[in-house]
């Protein structure tokens, strides 16, 4: 069966001046519906560029890479911006959100984009805003709210198109320890209710513990590929906000 | 310090190449308006030349027409007067190859002209020794010259008693010519032309050119002559029959002064702009430059070095870029108004002033901008750059601004009293648009709100976006539209009043001068033109005749002042030839009728009377009470004139002959009445010439005029569009964040291209919103002032046409200076962007 997600010997060289500083150096991996995915390694091990190249969001030098077992490498930059409008959902270390709009407002924005009509886009970005627990901030611009409930709001309007995949690139690191869990708990209950597929880009220990699989990543390779067998739970938080005691 | 401020700027050159282009921009928007205004006030000096040329007395027969030259024994005036010269002057048509014109020939003594007078004829004329014309030669104006196509050393044939060949020793610039005579043609030898035309021995006129000005000058040769002049003759000062009133233009004049000092106000925020923009993007370097221990005074000093060292280079480029743009704008104005160009000369003075005026107003600004912003703390560089909503209003800018519009008003108040100069305008008009622009801010949102309801922005995405993006910086969205807002002040304010000044000036020719064909006398004094005068009879009886009216201009004195008294008829079926202020035609032709006269609303002013009032006509020394029945906008001989029915000025002082006669003809019978006339023309030495011909010489010297203050507009618009383009691209820049992030989560490229053009065309509603309202004060306080200035005010209507094209110009302007930042936008990489964040 077609993986939801495959890169073929993904290669990218970025030219800084005169210097040429390979960033990927023929990686290939395979993620299947439903998996949660960790990338670790160090800083410039290219865990961030493979991301990139993941969600369309670059083309890689050479190799291909396919979601839903078409390729999206050599897509035209139309296709590729649809595809990642409604197939492919973003969180990023640094919140993103936009500073003059509401979070209901910001969680909308793909859908208006999509050019869905507003009163048809304000119950769907209510309801996503409610599944991270934050339907009681909807009408709060992100400088009213805390790192963490920003963050929650950045996953909300990643998850309103129902993405065949999320990607997030250090979705903890602007975050203090209790926020960092919540948001750990949230990624992981996505995975356990809705079959989320989740590739999480981190330094952070206590978010790979969390995944299914971890990749670690050197010079542009991938070094290790385990698969974790217990994922470190101990509280979990599930869809809609609610703190349940799940332990292991 | 200054070293990480360079390193800024050479890792942002998009962001420094802006910065500069601002400075042009800014040099370049006061070079090309003071260019420009400087031009079109020179075409105000060549047409108020044309009328006034050197200041000038001449001595002339009382009744019109000329005089024997011998019948004047006048003292010696060698050390009182600049020169003395003898001028006869006849109509002719000039002829070279296919070419065609009607000119005048101008006698004055060439071949006599003792050293004195030839030395000053050469100085004015612009001669060298080699260029004084000899026999058969002559001197040719340059407005005849470009009619007939014709260079210096042909051969140009003038219709006297048949065609002779002068050969053209130079062509002399229009307004070289001027300082002279006011007729254009050729000027050739008093004794060829006496000889030629059969008038030995007269002159039409002894011009005495005046040492200077002054009304004492005039008084002093006045009173040393008087006892000399012969009681047929008269002195009067230089005056053309009928010109363009230099007071009239006076209020266009303003509307210039008005634009140069718009020009400034561009330049100051334009600067005011950039500056605000890159010292707020930079605060994080400067905090953490605070936080290495510079103190605050080290980073405004290596911030006013910077901005030093920046707005010299741009001025520079924008003193080379501002000459260009005033070129160009004058050649393509020139070329699509069909206008004479005129000569180009460059302020040098005023040059230099911007030269030294730009940095100075740099410095200012960036003090002006950093006092505005709290002092960098060093603790800032810790911090994320956030964004502050600000929901209070802004009431001191409302304070100031209503401060501001109060002043205004209450100045124009001042100036209408006349307790203040009508100069004064310049300041109250930009007192004025200060005070909109700090009310731009306020109304910002509420305008917006109004755009959202009516355009419904919600629909779209992108709309909706634009729409954020400017209300959360509600501060850079005024200071973007207020570019606008200054641009549409000069269109709508100056073309309003330029547009009514002008139409004024072709309603008052027409009005009082109807006809279809003109018989202009050019040969004798006694040339009858009254009922029983066989030409009269001529002209009654030709087919198609409407009506036919015998003009004479007479000079008297009123109070002191020469003054021109236009005689006239009122033929019933003609159209009444003056609207006096508040006041029906019918009352008006009760009192012409009754022996009144309607004096000009410039000479009402001057002599500080109203209808009503009496007044002495002095003719040949004879007083003739009469009284004031109206007064008008009167521009011939500078608006100090006045109207006499021709029966009463024959009973007042023995008026006969005539200078113009005006004919209506049905259009049918035109032609043939040409022809008519054409066959008797030589006998009474009349010039002919079609009312159509006539307008369409006045409406090419308004042309010219016209030419040069729309330059003056167009700069403003062009570089109120650079403006916008710089600021829109700096604020893009800014906006780089939002935009990656926007296509990151989907947005493709042409929803940013589109989010980035309705900002644009938002801030053009906006722009265009206030801009009206600033128009329509400026030409409140021009037309205000012109009270002040004219003794009246002219009459206007709103042009809604130049508003609509103005305001759709503004939002063509704003969409193409929008296309390059909103084509940068929709290229941006996301990629790159979350790289270097």
């Amino acid at each position: 069966m077609e993986p939801l997600l495959r890169a073929i010997d993904v290669t990218k060289t970025y030219q800084m001046g005169t210097v040429a500083h390979p960033a990927l150096r023929g990686v290939s991996l395979e993620i299947e519906k439903g998996e949660f995915v960790a990338i670790i390694g160090p800083s410039g091990s290219g865990k961030s560029t493979l991301l990139h190249m993941l969600g369309g969001l670059d083309r890689p030098d050479t190799g291909d890479v396919h979601l839903e077992g078409k390729s999206i490498s050599n897509l035209d930059e139309n296709s590729q911006t649809l595809l990642r409008r409604r197939r492919i959902g973003f969180v990023f270390q640094k919140v993103h959100l936009l500073p003059m709009l509401k979070a209901i407002e910001n969680v909308m924005v793909p859908m208006r984009l999509d050019g869905l009509h507003i009163n048809l886009a304000r119950p769907k970005a209510i309801s996503a805003l409610e599944s991270v627990g934050m339907g009681n901030k909807q009408s709060n611009r992100p400088g009213e709210l805390s790192g963490g409930e920003a963050q929650r709001v950045a996953i909300a309007r990643a998850l309103v198109m129902s993405p065949a995949i999320l990607l997030a690139d250090e979705p903890t690191g602007a975050l203090d320890s209790a926020n960092s869990r919540i948001v750990i708990e949230l990624f992981r209950a996505l995975v356990a209710e809705k079959g989320q597929t989740l590739v999480i880009v981190t330094h952070d220990a206590s978010v790979a513990d969390a995944a299914d699989r971890v990749i670690k990543m050197r010079d542009g390779r991938i070094v290790d590929d385990s698969t974790n067998a217990v994922p470190a739970i101990a509280v979990g938080i599930t869809m809609g906000g609610k703190v349940s005691r799940k332990g292991t | 310090m200054l070293l990480v401020l360079w390193q800024h700027w050479l890792q942002r050159p998009t962001r420094f190449f802006f910065t500069l282009l601002s400075l042009v921009l800014s040099t370049a928007t006061l070079v090309g308006i003071i260019v420009a205004s400087h031009n079109a006030r020179s075409s105000f000096r060549e047409l108020s030349s044309a009328v006034q040329g050197l200041p000038s007395l001449d001595i002339a027969n009382a009744q019109g027409g000329r005089f024997e030259l011998a019948s004047l024994e006048l003292p010696s005036l060698h050390s009182d007067v600049q020169a003395a010269l003898p001028t006869l002057i006849r109509g002719s048509i000039l002829r070279f190859k296919e070419q065609k014109a009607r000119g005048s020939l101008i006698g004055i003594p060439i071949s006599e002209a003792d050293l004195p007078l030839r030395s000053f004829l050469q100085k004015n004329f612009e001669l060298d020794d080699s260029q004084w014309p000899g026999q058969d030669e002559c001197l040719i104006s340059a407005l005849i010259a470009s009619q007939l196509k014709v260079s210096e050393g042909d051969s140009v044939q003038c219709l006297v008693r048949g065609f002779k060949k002068l050969r053209v020793k130079k062509i002399v610039a229009a307004n070289t010519w001027n300082r002279i005579s006011s007729e254009h043609g050729m000027v050739v030898d008093l004794p060829w032309l006496q000889k030629a035309t059969a008038l030995s021995g007269q002159v039409d006129r002894y011009r005495l050119f005046l040492n200077d000005d002054s009304e004492l000058e005039k008084k002093r040769i006045s009173d040393r002559l008087s006892q000399h002049v012969p009681e047929q003759l008269m002195l009067k000062e230089r005056t053309n029959t009928v010109g363009l009133a230099d007071d009239l233009l006076k209020s266009t004049e303003l509307g210039l002064s008005f634009a140069s000092a718009l020009a400034v106000a561009m330049a100051a925020y334009i600067l005011l702009n950039t500056t605000r923009m890159n010292l707020a993007e930079r605060r994080p370097y400067f905090a953490i430059l605070r936080c290495l221990g510079a103190t605050t005074q080290q980073v405004i000093r290596a911030v006013v070095f910077e901005a030093l060292a920046i707005s010299l280079v741009g001025v520079v480029f924008g003193l080379v870029a501002g000459l260009g743009l005033g070129v160009i704008m004058r050649r393509v104005l020139s070329g699509v108004l069909q206008a004479p160009p005129g000569n180009f000369s460059v302020p040098w003075f005023a040059l230099i002033a911007i030269a030294l005026f730009i940095p100075c107003l740099t410095l200012f600004v960036v003090w002006f901008a950093q006092k505005q912003q709290e002092a960098v703390s060093p603790l800032e560089s810790f911090r994320e750059p956030t964004i502050v909503e600000n929901t209070r209003l802004p009431w001191k800018s409302i304070r100031n601004g209503f401060v501001l519009w109060l002043a205004s008003f209450f100045g124009l108040y001042c100036v209408r009293l006349e307790w203040l100069p009508a100069e004064w305008g310049v300041g109250i008009g930009l007192l004025s648009l200060l005070a909109y622009l700090l009310w731009l801010p306020t109304g910002l949102v509420p305008l917006i709100w109004i755009i959202d309801r009516l355009a419904n922005l919600s629909r779209g995405f992108p709309l909706e976006v634009a729409k954020y993006q400017l209300i959360r910086r509600p501060e850079r969205t005024s200071l973007n539209a207020g570019f606008l807002v200054i641009s549409l002040c000069g269109a709508v304010g100056l073309g309003q009043s330029l547009m009514s000044n002008t139409a004024e000036i072709k309603r008052w020719y027409y009005r009082t001068l109807p006809g279809d064909l003109f018989l202009i006398n050019t040969r004798t004094p006694s040339l009858l033109i009254d009922s029983e005068d066989p030409l009269r009879e001529l002209v009654e009886q030709l087919p198609g005749v409407h009506w036919s009216n015998a003009i004479r201009f007479v000079w008297c004195q009123v109070d002191q002042k020469t003054v021109m008294c236009l005689v006239r008829e009122f033929p019933d079926a003609a159209p009444f030839p003056t609207e006096p202020k508040g006041m029906s035609t019918e009352k008006a032709r009760a009192l012409i009728d009754g022996d009144q006269v309607i004096i000009g609303s410039i000479l009402a002013k001057k002599l500080g009377k109203k209808a009503g009032d009496g007044l002495t006509i002095t003719v040949n020394g004879r007083a003739f009470p009469t009284t004031i029945g109206g007064v008008n906008a009167n521009f011939a001989n500078g608006g100090m004139s006045f109207i006499i029915k021709r029966s009463t000025a024959q009973r007042f002082f023995e008026v006969t002959g005539f200078d113009w006669v005006a004919i209506s003809v049905a259009p049918e019978h035109l032609d043939a009445a040409e022809k008519a006339l054409e066959s008797v023309k030589e006998q009474y030495g009349f010039e002919m010439r079609r009312g159509s011909e006539m307008r369409q010489g006045v409406e090419q010297t308004i042309s010219g005029v016209t030419a040069g203050i729309w330059c003056v507009v167009f700069i403003s618009f062009i570089t109120g569009g650079f403006g916008i383009a710089t600021t829109l691209a700096m604020n893009m820049l800014e906006q780089a964040r939002d935009f990656s992030l926007l296509r990151i989560v989907g947005a493709s490229r042409g929803q940013l291209m589109l989010t980035v053009l309705v900002q644009a065309w938002l801030l053009g509603v906006i722009g265009v919103a206030f801009g009206m309202f600033g128009g329509i004060t400026t030409v409140l306080v021009i037309y205000g002032c012109s009270e002040a200035l004219l003794g009246y005010t002219p009459e206007f209507e709103w042009n809604f046409l130049l508003m609509a094209s103005s305001a759709l110009g503004t939002l063509a302007i704003v969409t193409i200076a929008a296309w390059l930042p909103a084509w940068n936008a929709s290229k941006i990489n996301p990629v790159e962007h979350l790289t270097y964040e």
